[in-house]
């Protein structure tokens, strides 16, 4: 390189690319720094009913970046039209779950035994109940399941 | 000139130290390790900032005709009886020459810490440094484009005093 202009430009560009690199490392470290003080909440994203073994499965996300322990979980069983079963509830039923940050974890809630399989109308409110790491309350997230037609 | 560069950096650590101090506290572990970066490497590429802007100074008096052998002996330590009746193209030459050493062990550690610091992301394994050691790398980038800029540009005003020099015979 013997143009001093050129010298210039080529350092101008190669100082720009750098304090954009180490701008965008400092930032996402300061955002991840953010994030991870923030605790999440749990979202169940999907709710089946396994009809052979009786349970019903919660598919549950965690949006955030710290992880959370599933405590233990509650079944809130209330009957359609359709059903002769009467309603009934199974609390505090343990699970100790690890669900990790930006993960998915399935929850299989099993249906009291000796009860008959669920039929349209049927609804299943399940309830999780979850710490995460920066405090020991406990919280509760809640999904209603309705049986459909199709299932 | 020379006291006048020792106070501007001498500021300018100054003013880095107290910011520094500032935001020392809420700091991130990245962020330690960009500063860690910036100030170990900045430290490593001293002689070579002194001595390409006291080259490119140099240089600037050798237009004017002004330029002193002593200012040679003294920056690069070659007894000033081996430098005088030499021209100051050659004692220009003679200083950016004497720079050579330290530029390849400064861009050698810095190739090195490049290495050190792909490796987990190119043996696709992750490791629970790698972050922070890009940050070093980030932070060791900023001196190494200092270093890069001042050194092109000396030897392109050593390359246009020379032209400048040919023009004229």
């Amino acid at each position: 390189m013997k143009n001093i202009a050129g010298t210039l430009i080529i350092s101008m560009l190669l100082a720009l690319f750098v304090g954009l690199g180490a701008g965008v490392y400092i930032q996402s470290s300061r955002t991840q720094a953010a994030l991870t003080s923030v605790p999440p909440s749990p979202i169940v994203v999907s709710a089946s009913y396994e009809r052979e073994k009786h349970q019903v499965v919660f598919e549950v996300v965690n949006p955030g970046y710290l992880p959370l322990l599933l405590v233990d979980q509650s079944i809130v069983f209330t009957p359609g039209p359709e059903s002769k079963e009467k309603a009934y509830a199974l609390a505090a039923v343990p699970i100790n779950l690890t669900l990790p940050a930006q993960g998915s974890v399935k929850v299989t809630m099993a249906l009291k035994p000796e009860t008959e399989e669920l039929k349209v109308g049927d609804a299943v409110a399940g309830t999780i109940t979850y710490t995460h790491p920066l405090s020991p309350d406990l919280y509760a997230v809640t999904h209603l399941f309705k049986v459909g037609g199709e299932q | 000139m020379k006291k006048a560069l020792a106070w501007i950096w001498f500021l300018l650590l100054a003013l880095l130290l107290f910011f520094g101090a500032a935001i020392f506290v809420s700091a991130t572990p990245e962020e330690l390790a960009f500063a860690l970066g910036v100030f170990g490497f900045l430290l490593l590429a001293n002689p070579l900032i002194f001595g390409y802007v006291g080259l490119l100074g140099f240089i600037s008096k050798a237009k004017a005709g002004l330029a002193k052998a002593e200012t040679v002996a003294e920056a690069t330590r070659v007894p000033l009886g081996q430098l005088e009746g030499l021209e100051d193209l050659a004692l220009a030459a003679l200083w950016l020459h004497e720079l050579a050493p330290y530029r390849y062990t400064y861009y050698g550690l810095f190739l090195l810490l490049l290495l050190i610091a792909l490796a987990p992301q190119l043996a696709g394994g992750a490791f629970a440094w790698a972050g922070t050691l890009a940050g070093v790398l980030w932070g060791a980038a900023v001196p190494t484009v200092i270093v890069f800029g001042l050194e092109l540009a000396a030897a392109a005003s050593l390359a246009a005093l020379v032209r400048e020099r040919e023009k004229a015979k």
